[in-house]
């Protein structure tokens, strides 16, 4: 990988809460894949195995909001919680506890991410009548 | 840590922060709501699901009551392709009283024991839509209206559940069995509400038997 392109993943990353959305996506894969993992056997796991790919599919899909929509992130982090919280009940604890950790810890990131301060993102906040106040 | 502003001229990159306070607020909020359904599924007030498929699963209970009790053949496929025989075991609706599930789970940290147990003492669990995929199971069993040799595909004590058409089947329509112990591929639960139900993950964990 050149340096650019470093360079070009950097500023990316540095313009959405991108460990917002991993840690969600992973959470989504976590809670997946927890009724399998570690045995290598894939078989019908009825009504709680179905939600829990069904509820891992949309964490990753929340993920990746994070990444594409970073200036719905509140939303989104709401919605990751509220999911995490479902599949809590329904899931496994939601992948053992662990998944649902990850879901959460992802939305409190996606919630306290600021953009940085000169990006167009910052925008939607109202400028501070005494500007130059470190924020 | 919020970060001072720097200027469009100062001659560094912007960077992003996080708002520390917010974080610990959002998080502390959602592990508050974690902890209150917690305590809610530990005392039975509310109902946990579970699905857990492993080679190495172990169930047992001292007592099972309930109606609706279904048993026959199948086989399960393997990841890898390969098949193994087992015995659907079904329970419509039932109370369990000393419910313990454990497996062994290989992670790249080695093995670990999972154990979901409720003690005999704390009362029974409800469960609902139980199903084990098992390759043996040892139970002292006591049937009511029991059909044994009925053909697996016309099933019906438990909604949903049949087996294939020719293979043996058995149901009962109220039961009790007492000492199980099963070891089995999969266990669903529909539904499981317990009181005292305790989750245990751990190196040194015991398995169920």
């Amino acid at each position: 990988m050149t340096f650019a392109a470093l360079r070009r993943f950097h500023s990316w990353r540095h313009g959405r809460p991108f460990s917002a959305g991993l840690l969600t996506i992973v959470a989504g894969v976590e809670i997946l894949l927890a009724p399998v993992i570690g045995v290598g056997l894939i078989i019908q796991t009825g009504f709680a195995g179905q939600l829990g790919f069904l509820l891992g599919i949309v964490l990753i899909g929340l993920g990746l909001l994070f990444w594409t929509v970073p200036t719905h992130r509140a939303f989104t982090a709401l919605f990751t919680i509220a999911v995490a919280l479902a599949a809590f009940l329904t899931t496994n604890l939601g992948g053992f506890l662990v998944g649902h950790l990850l879901a959460l810890t992802g939305a409190a990131t996606g919630i306290a991410w600021m953009p940085a301060p000169d990006t167009e993102d910052t925008r939607e906040q109202a400028p501070r009548p005494d500007g130059d106040t470190p924020r | 840590m919020p970060l001072k502003y720097q200027g469009r001229n100062a001659g560094h990159l912007p960077r992003a922060s996080l708002r520390w306070g917010r974080f610990a607020a959002t998080l502390a909020a959602s592990l508050t709501v974690t902890g209150a359904l917690l305590v809610a599924i530990s005392q039975g007030t509310l109902a946990a699901s579970f699905a857990v498929s492993g080679r190495d699963m172990k169930v047992s209970a001292n007592r099972i009551e309930g109606n609706g009790y279904v048993t026959y053949p199948a086989v399960v496929t393997s990841a890898d392709g390969r098949k193994h025989p087992v015995t659907v075991v079904a329970v419509n609706a039932g109370r369990v009283w000393g419910l313990c599930q454990s497996s062994q789970i290989a992670t790249p940290l080695g093995r670990f024991v999972l154990r979901l147990s409720s003690p005999a003492q704390a009362g029974s669990v409800r469960v609902s839509d139980l199903r084990l995929s098992a390759t043996s199971v040892s139970a002292d069993l006591n049937f009511g209206k029991l059909q044994i040799n009925r053909d697996a595909a016309s099933l019906d004590a438990v909604p949903g559940v049949v087996g294939a058409l020719g293979d043996d089947g058995l149901q009962a329509i109220g039961f009790t069995v007492e000492n199980v112990k099963a070891r089995s591929w999969a266990v669903i639960s529909g539904s499981l509400q317990a009181q005292g139900t305790r989750l245990a993950i751990g190196r040194t964990e015991p398995e169920c038997f």
